[in-house]
């Protein structure tokens, strides 16, 4: 019983930890603009991250070592230098975008000014690094983020035409009007906020915090196949959203106000709430998460102790750094800028370094020193280059679209 | 996963350098970033210690980055001496290299150690693990 307990527990965190403020701003901006004519990459997105959490979860449990552990040993200190200073820096702005995002949810939530809360934002997030338990944590913004499925359930309340919703899904092509490149734009927007850097530090670092074994391979497994598709259904809920809502009166989504109003029309006062509050959690979750991630990546470069197994005056480099990102970040948002158009911006870089992220995870799950009997079959490796081709180009692309179509303008 | 045991040849360049170093809990302590070697009177080469230290590193790493390097190892107080644990020391070499708890704390980092004493140890809670 307790071990079906956790485990369930498992896939729902799964579930409510796969969206972050990057889902939420990319499938509204995208859902209100296309409506479900990009689904498609959220779901290239989804295959992409299963089959690399599924990966990392592998090298994690055989050989006990976070697969960018094991990046250096691999491609000498000079590459892995140059990566660690790509990946630490994308993971920052992510960071810096999920604590704009927060503030931005209860800067809604009181009508008060977001930039009142970005100080007190930071010093809480501190905080739960530095005293709550890993899977604690882990659980509880999970299990609170599922709540975002309100959008869902705000779909089916308010009963659209289901065909035209099916008919655009399988377009695969912009609406008539909208320009290619732009499309093309949004396409990789909305992949990269599926594959975010950050998601696969923290999955196999977190790995080797909770003390994986060879033995909990399967449990991984079906937290990553069932979890993560289905956390992916929350984010086409808000595309879906969007579209039915928001398409039609042609708003262009530039605030979060806008992002919650389906919940808001569907349920009133009490769907804004709940989409608030699942908003909320999954911010905070994902600002822990790319804020332990910063750390977990310079102290596996330099062989720190590291994570939240050891008390902190063991790993004081590793706190050090932790709490320094989060005052960066906090000074970011502090300036007042914008930060939905942060979350763009790190979406575009966070293509960009994709490679980076993703080629060592499928080096390492190849290499039996590290994995032993358990290296990738034909399978995993005839999919995992399928979605690295998909990465590299959306990697390549990523910048001369911005640019071409002015951030999608 | 693959150790030493009953290996004929090692390769010290894929096999040791860059692997990270654990005290006996399995706690990182530091990375092989250098060996030491000596000539034997046989004419034959030996390693004779690990070497692990930003110092260590910077021969190994491009110019552009040594800047950075010693900018964040000034930052710290250092830089320090490279840290020496003697071949004898080593318990294990898998995917990483385990120590006895002896060498691990005579090779624990100077700059952990004064970050932790100035600043990180003094905040409360500093000594609980949070699990």
């Amino acid at each position: 019983m307790r071990k079906l307990l956790i485990f369930t527990l498992g896939v729902f965190s799964a579930i409510g930890g796969f969206v972050d403020i990057g889902d939420i701003v990319s499938n509204a901006t995208v859902g209100a603009r296309y409506g479900l004519a990009l689904v498609w990459a959220v779901v290239v997105g989804v295959i992409g991250i299963c089959v690399f959490a599924e990966m990392s979860g592998r090298v994690v449990a055989v050989s006990g070592s976070p697969v960018y552990s094991l990046i250096r040993d691999k491609v000498g200190p000079g590459a892995a230098l140059v990566n660690l200073i790509a990946s630490f820096a994308v993971t920052l702005l992510t960071l810096t975008a999920q604590i704009g995002g927060i503030a931005l949810v209860i800067q809604i939530a009181t009508t008060i000014p977001h930039v009142v809360y970005v100080a007190p934002i930071g010093i809480a997030l501190w905080l739960i690094v530095w005293r709550v338990k890993f899977d604690s944590m882990e659980r509880a913004f999970g299990l609170a983020g599922l709540t975002i499925a309100v959008f869902a359930v705000a779909l089916w309340w308010l009963d659209p035409d289901w065909g035209d919703l099916g008919r655009q899904a399988v377009s695969l092509s912009p609406p008539p009007g909208e320009a290619v490149p732009t499309y093309l734009f949004y396409a990789v927007v909305l992949f990269a906020a599926a594959m975010t850097p950050y998601e696969v530090f923290f999955f196999s670092s977190g790995g080797v915090e909770e003390g994986w074994k060879p033995s909990d391979m399967s449990t991984q497994r079906i937290n990553v196949f069932l979890g993560f598709p289905l956390g992916g259904l929350l984010s086409i809920a808000i595309a879906a959203a969007a579209a039915v809502v928001l398409l039609p009166r042609g708003v262009d989504v530039k605030t979060l106000d806008q992002v919650v109003e389906p919940a808001a029309l569907a349920f009133g006062t009490a769907g804004l709430a709940v989409a608030l509050f699942g908003f909320f959690a999954a911010t905070v979750g994902a600002a822990l998460e790319c804020g332990l991630s910063c750390g977990y990546a310079l102290a596996q470069y330099f062989g720190w102790p590291w994570g939240k197994r050891v008390a902190p005056a063991r790993g004081a480099r590793f706190h050090a750094t932790v709490a320094l990102c989060l005052l960066v970040g906090v000074l970011i948002v502090q300036t007042g800028i914008d930060p939905i158009m942060v979350t763009e911006v790190s979406l575009v870089f966070s293509a960009v370094a994709l490679p980076l992220t993703y080629l060592p995870v499928l080096i390492a799950a190849n290499d039996p020193d590290y994995v032993g009997e358990h290296v990738n079959g034909r399978l995993s490796n005839g999919l995992g280059l399928a979605v690295l081709a998909v990465v590299f180009i959306a990697a390549i692309a990523a910048i001369p679209l911005m640019i071409l179509t002015r951030m999608g303008a | 996963m693959s150790t030493w045991q009953g290996r004929e040849i090692v390769d010290l360049l894929t096999d040791i350098i860059d692997r990270e170093i654990v005290d006996p809990e399995g706690v990182p302590l530091g990375r092989v970033d250098d060996l030491e070697l000596r000539s034997r009177d046989d004419g034959r080469t030996e390693v004779v210690a690990l070497l692990t230290g930003t110092v260590a590193l910077e021969p190994r790493l491009p110019r552009w980055a040594l800047t950075l390097i010693r900018a964040s190892a000034r930052l710290t107080g250092g830089p320090d001496d490279p840290r020496r644990i003697p071949i004898e020391a080593i318990t294990k070499v898998d995917t990483v290299v385990s120590i006895t708890a002896a060498a691990a704390a005579a090779a624990a980092s100077p700059s952990e150690e004064r970050l932790k004493r100035k600043i990180i140890g003094r905040i409360p809670g500093a000594d609980h693990a949070s699990e």
